[in-house]
């Protein structure tokens, strides 16, 4: 999948804005100091995501996903690490971390964080479509990013991911995750279509 | 999407068409809201928790009767719902009481909440959805605290553990020179003696005292020599170990070639101290000192209900009926008395046992019972 440079911009502009959004939500909800910010986008498609090694896409993750439909089809997602994921979760939660692991309490609040980082994201993106979608409620799933990639639909091959690295800064530590927003045949156009409308 | 806030009805207003009440029977709580948060509908599961009627609270604004629902840390999130965003998440641990329903000991229900778009007649609604997660969250809890002591009572045992390791590799040192110092001293006796031998005239009694003595400082050497094979009895963890070519290697060394071996094991591997190798040597050196003309070794393994049996045969002499359990027990035995008795003891360590069943005058038999978890076979 083509795309470029000024596409890719603007895509990494509507994902910042909708971190952004999702960090002061996260601030006021929890009292932390939270700073997200996304330093890397890329685009490609699920076949490329196979072979490219260092997304290492079947390593398992913890994540949280919700799928939509209307003018954009996909899956949006927000990927961790499994240990990355409960050190998250503890920081904003303020536990004791005697008991490291992401038990069904810590999935649960992990589920709001992802809710509110998605639900910005999809926000953001939604406002430039101008345009509703439908969602399912989000899922926590400990899975490879390529087969969460490849259960978004059966056509994946040709279908494009786009993988934004995630950092979350809290409490003096760096805690990596990535954003994905996986895009069926047709949504990556309709979504740069509506970006060249609203461009000056 | 329009709001066109004419056509829901409000509570009392035409709720016949609505056929809400299809949500009742559902066992988690359902609140309906319009986008200035009316109740519309409020189900009997949350009518219970909450102890509020529905008719007490259907019309009214839920921030009015839950004041904590008007900060924004809510109002911004369910205020995306009614714009068409996904659902909203509300998780125990950040908002554990979305809204509070008191249990009967008085505790407050512990809740999983979600704020879901509900169109209803051209008109995004939210559906709020209350779980029930109170036994989950004091499982998960319990769970913790149990983790919790488990890793401090492992973290003490490890403690102790250390502190033994460190005592223990004190008194080998401590042993170890006490050992040193003891053979400078029989060196010396056992030189003394060899002059006073000399100055002798053989056949009197003060020679046989002194070749009696002269025995005695002989044993004590090999006691010592003893101390020093079995000091690192138990202090490396067990391993699993080759039990074919650990007879091999002790065969070879005792008997040099000069007895048959009839070697019938499987790849057999027992979990043992890593001094099991000398039992097995002991056993040997017992049929070369005890056997008389002993001319082969058995040694094979069987297995039955799980648990394995390793034997090891001769063709000597036998065990008396009276020794087969004597001869286990400490300083029992023409030498030092301690082969087998340090041999049960190794044993031990990983929970092995062994016993003598052979028919005397026919020949020894020891059997080594291995539990279940204690032997593995490799494929060949």
């Amino acid at each position: 999948m083509e795309i470029d440079e000024e596409g890719l911009d603007a895509i990494r502009e509507l994902i910042n804005i909708g971190v952004g959004h999702a960090a002061g939500m996260l601030n006021e909800m929890t009292g932390c100091t939270i700073q997200l910010h996304v330093p890397t986008i890329r685009v490609v498609t699920i076949d490329e995501l196979s072979k490219a090694e260092e997304i290492r896409a079947e390593d398992t993750l913890s994540t949280v996903a919700l799928s939509f439909d209307g003018p954009l089809s996909g899956l949006s997602a927000l990927a961790f690490p499994p240990e990355s994921a409960a050190a998250l979760v503890i920081l904003l939660s303020g536990d004791q971390a005697e008991t490291p692991e992401l038990d069904a309490l810590r999935i649960e609040t992990l589920n709001e964080v992802g809710n509110i980082v998605i639900n910005s994201v999809m926000g953001s993106i939604a406002n430039i479509l101008e345009q509703h979608l439908t969602y399912t409620l989000p899922r926590y799933q400990e899975i490879p990013i390529l087969t969460l990639a490849r259960s978004a639909s059966p056509r994946y091959p040709e279908e494009c991911v786009i993988l934004a690295e995630t950092h979350f800064t809290l409490e003096n530590r760096e805690i990596e995750g990535r954003i994905l927003l996986i895009l069926e045949v047709g949504s990556l156009e309709t979504l740069l279509d509506a970006i060249r409308e609203v461009s000056p | 999407m329009t709001a066109d806030a004419e056509t829901v009805p409000l509570p009392g207003q035409g709720n016949a068409e609505r056929n809400w009440e299809q949500f009742d029977p559902l066992p988690v709580g359902i609140v309906l809201v319009n986008r200035d948060y009316t109740v519309l509908f409020w189900n009997r599961c949350i009518a219970r928790w909450t102890g509020i009627h529905p008719d007490a609270i259907e019309g009214q604004d839920l921030r009015m009767r839950f004041p904590h629902l008007a900060n924004p840390v809510y109002t911004s999130r369910i205020n995306q719902v009614f714009s068409g965003g996904p659902a909203a998440v509300f998780s125990s641990r950040f908002h554990p009481h979305f809204i509070p329903a008191q249990l009967q000991n008085g505790e407050l229900l512990a809740e999983h909440a979600s704020v879901i778009p509900f169109d209803y007649k051209g008109e995004r609604l939210g559906m709020i959805v209350i779980e029930d997660i109170h036994d989950l969250t004091s499982q998960v809890r319990l769970y913790r605290e149990t983790r919790q002591l488990a890793n401090l009572e492992i973290e003490e045992r490890k403690k102790a553990q250390d502190a033994l390791r460190t005592a223990n590799a004190k008194l080998n040192l401590l042993s170890s020179l006490t050992r040193h110092d003891i053979l400078n001293q029989v060196t010396a006796i056992t030189s003394y003696l060899y002059l006073l031998e000399n100055t002798l005239t053989p056949g009197l009694q003060e020679s046989q005292y002194v070749q009696k003595i002269s025995h005695s400082v002989g044993v004590i050497t090999h006691l010592l020599e003893i101390t020093r094979e079995y000091e690192q009895l138990g202090i490396s963890a067990p391993k699993w170990c080759d039990v074919r070519s650990i007879a091999e290697n002790a065969l070879a060394q005792v008997f040099a070639g000069s007895v048959r071996l009839e070697n019938s094991l499987p790849a057999l591997e027992v979990y043992a101290d890593p001094m099991f190798e000398k039992v097995i040597y002991n056993l040997f050196e017992n049929a070369k000192y005890h056997g008389g003309h002993v001319t082969m070794i058995r040694i094979g393994f069987s297995c039955g209900e799980g648990s394995g049996v390793l034997t090891v045969e001769d063709d000597g002499v036998g065990v008396p009926d009276a020794d087969k359990k004597r001869i286990f027990l400490k300083g029992v035995g023409t030498r030092t008395g301690l082969g087998l008795y340090l041999s049960q003891e190794i044993l031990s360590l990983t929970g092995l046992e062994i016993r003598e069943t052979g028919t005397p005058g026919k020949g020894a038999r020891f059997e080594i019972l291995i539990q279940p978890a204690m032997f593995r076979l490799r494929s060949q």
